[in-house]
């Protein structure tokens, strides 16, 4: 490492994963009192907020032109995404 | 549900302080006091993934996650878990059970062994170069008690073959793997604790909200449970992530180690 290595700190993003977090809270709060099919959505909405981080990290490097990181966060939030997508299409074909 | 609570909440703190997610310790703790391991295990995970978003504006703010390190790895783990989950049926639980254990107690060995600082702060780095480095060595910085203190990741080749490793383990048993994850990337990488701590912070929340997809699919999340499990995730990820700031490697080390030995008992224990 030499002291010339620019440093990335993307605090933009800390602050719009803790934005996501207190509106996740509000919605497990909602869903803890009402039950339902609001209940229901919070398991999703969290687990597709954890992905916007690499998400937005591979758009940000790829603007950047950090492309070979980019392509490594893509990779890995299309990754969780097509989890998702796949157990969505499950769901909705066994109902 | 109080119980979800009660007990989401501390081992999302303690999870993220040792950089173990937490689902490891929970879901033995959730099935000892009657919850069926089938309605525990995706608990665990909804404890790890909101305790993961909850800790990332504090590691990031004090610039202690290195992502382009965790996005390296976990591409490597994240392989090894499909490949894990793929052979979990065909492998009996006691011997799940004895490798998750074995490798807990292994790794609090090789964490509590190790006495002082490997990564020391160096005068020649100001405030101003805390973070990750842009560079392809998957070097950076972080503060230690007003000093700025460099690192480098170590024998990067077999850090991202035991991360893979690892997420064969997490995928077989069904947990994060943080246990190991942070282990590996302090005593393999030679990362600073805190650096590998909240690193894998940021990855098990990726391998939780994967697992989440599958027992979605399978029908095994209680929506309800899931709500206050999300409830103390966050609410623990977000003071565990308030402590590690004031800790000092050394006791962040002991941390971990105790917490492995935990894993490692309540593994002989389930």
């Amino acid at each position: 490492m030499t002291s010339t290595s620019p440093v990335d700190r993307p605090v933009a993003l800390g602050r719009w994963l803790q934005g996501v977090a207190a509106a996740i809270a509000v919605a497990a709060t909602a869903g803890l009192i009402l039950g339902g099919s609001v209940a229901t959505v919070v398991v999703p909405l969290l687990a597709l907020a954890v992905v916007t981080r690499p998400a937005w990290l591979a758009v940000r490097w790829w603007r950047e032109r950090d492309r070979g990181d980019a392509a490594r966060a893509a990779v890995l939030a299309a990754f969780c995404v097509g989890l998702w997508v796949a157990a969505a299409w499950i769901i909705v074909r066994i109902r | 549900m109080v119980l979800v609570l009660l007990l989401g909440f501390a081992c999302a703190a303690l999870g993220t302080i040792g950089g173990i997610g937490g689902a490891a310790i929970l879901v033995p703790l959730l099935v000892m006091t009657g919850m069926s391991p089938a309605e525990a295990a995706p608990l665990g995970m909804v404890t790890v993934a909101a305790g993961s978003l909850a800790a990332a504006h504090r590691h990031i703010e004090a610039g202690v996650v290195h992502h382009r390190l965790g996005v390296t790895v976990e591409l490597a783990g994240a392989l090894g878990a499909l490949g894990g989950a793929m052979l979990s049926t065909r492998v009996p639980v006691v011997v799940v059970e004895a490798a998750m254990a074995g490798a807990a107690l292994a790794s609090a060995a090789v964490v509590l062994r190790r006495r002082g600082l490997r990564n020391l702060p160096d005068p020649a780095w100001g405030s101003a170069d805390v973070g990750e480095a842009v560079a392809d060595d998957l070097s950076g910085t972080y503060r230690l008690d007003g000093d700025v203190v460099p690192y480098r990741v170590e024998r990067r080749a077999a850090t991202v073959a035991a991360v893979g490793i690892a997420g064969v383990v997490a995928g077989v048993s069904g947990t994060s793997g943080g246990y190991l994850k942070t282990p590996i990337l302090s005593e393999v990488g030679h990362v600073p604790v805190r650096v590998a701590s909240a690193t894998t912070t940021f990855v098990v929340g990726l391998t939780a909200s994967s697992a989440l997809a599958v027992y979605a699919a399978q029908g095994r999340v209680d929506a309800r449970l899931a709500c206050a499990a999300t409830l103390a995730g966050l609410a623990g990820g977000g003071l565990g992530a308030r402590l590690l700031a004031g800790l000092r490697p050394e006791r962040i080390r002991v941390a971990l180690g105790v917490l492995l030995v935990a894993i490692g008992a309540l593994l002989v224990l389930w």
